[in-house]
């Protein structure tokens, strides 16, 4: 019996192409209405109990580690402590992504005996009355904030999360210092994408230029590092290494490598997702993709500045391989302040 | 350890299998426990359903070698994993989330 750390069995997955960490969307309907939320859609209930159970068992058998369920709100289904009981059950591990709105005590002390390893509320603003204006739910902010106090408070690690507007983007020493109140963890992120169907309407809501700086230079927002990754030394990596051990399953029961990567693989409904994730021919080809196979990023100068997410390239320019517009934007501001950015995820080589 | 006790995972842990090696991962613990090829045969018989005595029965049958060690061997194992609170144990069957496969 040896110790390993979490990033090895990660380096394993991606050498294996195992999908190690899978995001399950349970749903889309949600009971806020984020005026930035990504989701065109919230109707959708998703798949039955039993067919998460046999989703799930098919997790075990490809050998999935960890699962992120979601939604929309994931509690707006009456059976989703069974949902997350079915994943526990498989020994799998568990973090949900929620608004926190419905969590209860009772809740909380189920999620607590489940052992989830982790629970991330999404938070917009240290101002009531702005957070209630993002989500469109008055009243949201007391039940996101009592849901953080309680989830804390009872041990379970909780993670606030908060895509950043130019509605909010002045408040982040509030949001911080909510953080640090409840002692949790918080995570910012600088980009508001288009919504799944391409509506980029929401762009309006992006961070200005000033406001992307004051982003870029708060260590706490955007983790940065003082060695530029340079395109030639790795040209044979692939632009995203979530090809290999990530996945994702929207309500529907289809299969993509990244909830942001927006072309099927499979469904299943139809075939289980081992087969999926191994055989499909949309993945083999995302797969055999390498970066000098990126014609605009071969001789791109903001290359070492860039964090390109081939999905939000495809949503949002058309085309997976090419130029991702808001990438380059970023890109631009990194290159003015000589940042580079950490490319955790971004290159691997198999 | 009585032979006659029904053997489950802890709820406190996440697992998985990859290329029948398991690897186990327990809560605030900051890595995974990697187990070798016969910890994780017999990780994997533990569903909250089998005794010590049939899970011992299973690597009897297969591995080959001296019965008494291949005992010992598994016993050890099982109590290590007892000790350690990655396994529980009961009289009775496992029911619900600690019962599996």
């Amino acid at each position: 019996m040896d110790n390993i750390k979490i990033r090895d069995l990660t380096s394993l997955a991606k050498k294996r192409v195992i999908p190690i960490s899978v995001l399950v969307e349970v749903c889309y309907k949600c009971n806020e209405n984020c005026i930035h939320c990504f989701l065109s859609n919230h109707t959708k209930m998703g798949m039955t109990l039993n067919q998460y159970e046999k989703l799930f068992d098919q997790f075990v058998e490809a050998g999935t580690f960890f699962v992120i369920m979601t939604g929309g709100e994931p509690f707006l289904r009456p059976d989703f402590m069974q949902i997350v009981a079915a994943a526990r059950k498989r020994r799998l591990s568990v973090t949900i992504f929620t608004n926190g709105t419905l969590l209860t005590k009772e809740i909380i002390g189920n999620l607590k005996a489940l052992y989830v390893q982790e629970v991330h509320i999404s938070i917009y603003s240290s101002y009531e009355k702005t957070h209630d204006t993002i989500t469109r739910l008055k009243g949201s902010f007391q039940k996101s904030i009592w849901a953080i106090k309680e989830l804390s408070r009872n041990g379970i690690s909780t993670r606030i999360k908060c895509p950043l507007t130019n509605v909010s983007v002045q408040d982040i020493a509030g949001l911080k210092k909510i953080a640090s109140e409840f002692s949790v963890e918080i995570q910012f992120t600088t980009v508001i994408t288009a919504k799944n169907n391409g509506d980029k309407n929401v762009h309006s809501l992006r961070l200005n230029q000033d406001q992307l700086r004051q982003a870029l230079l708060d260590p706490e927002v955007s983790e940065h590092t003082d060695k530029p990754i340079r395109f030639r030394e790795n040209a044979d990596y692939l632009p995203c290494d979530t090809v290999l051990n990530g996945g994702s399953v929207d309500p529907y029961g289809n299969v993509y490598v990244c909830n942001q990567w927006q072309v099927k693989g499979g469904n299943v409904l139809q075939s289980s997702f081992g087969e999926i994730w191994k055989n499909s021919k949309a993945f083999h080809k995302m797969r055999a993709e390498r970066l000098k196979d990126l014609n605009e990023c071969k001789t791109c100068e903001l290359f070492q500045f860039c964090t390109r997410c081939p999905g939000l390239a495809l949503l949002e320019d058309g085309d997976s391989s090419g130029c991702s517009s808001v990438a380059k934007l970023i890109a631009k501001e990194r290159r003015k302040l000589t940042l580079y950015p950490k490319q955790l995820h971004i290159f691997s080589k198999i | 350890m009585k032979d006659n006790l029904f053997l489950a995972k802890g709820i406190n842990i996440s697992c998985s299998t990859i290329d029948g090696i398991s690897y186990i991962y327990v809560e605030n613990e900051d890595e995974l426990l990697k187990l070798d090829e016969v910890g994780s045969f017999i990780w994997c018989q533990i569903n909250g359903k089998k005794t010590v005595r049939e899970i011992v029965n299973y690597c009897l049958s297969e591995y080959t070698g001296d019965e008494k060690e291949i005992i010992e061997h598994v016993k050890s194992f099982i109590g290590m994993l007892l000790k350690e609170k990655i396994l529980v144990s009961s009289s009775h069957i496992f029911k619900g989330v600690m019962q599996y496969g």
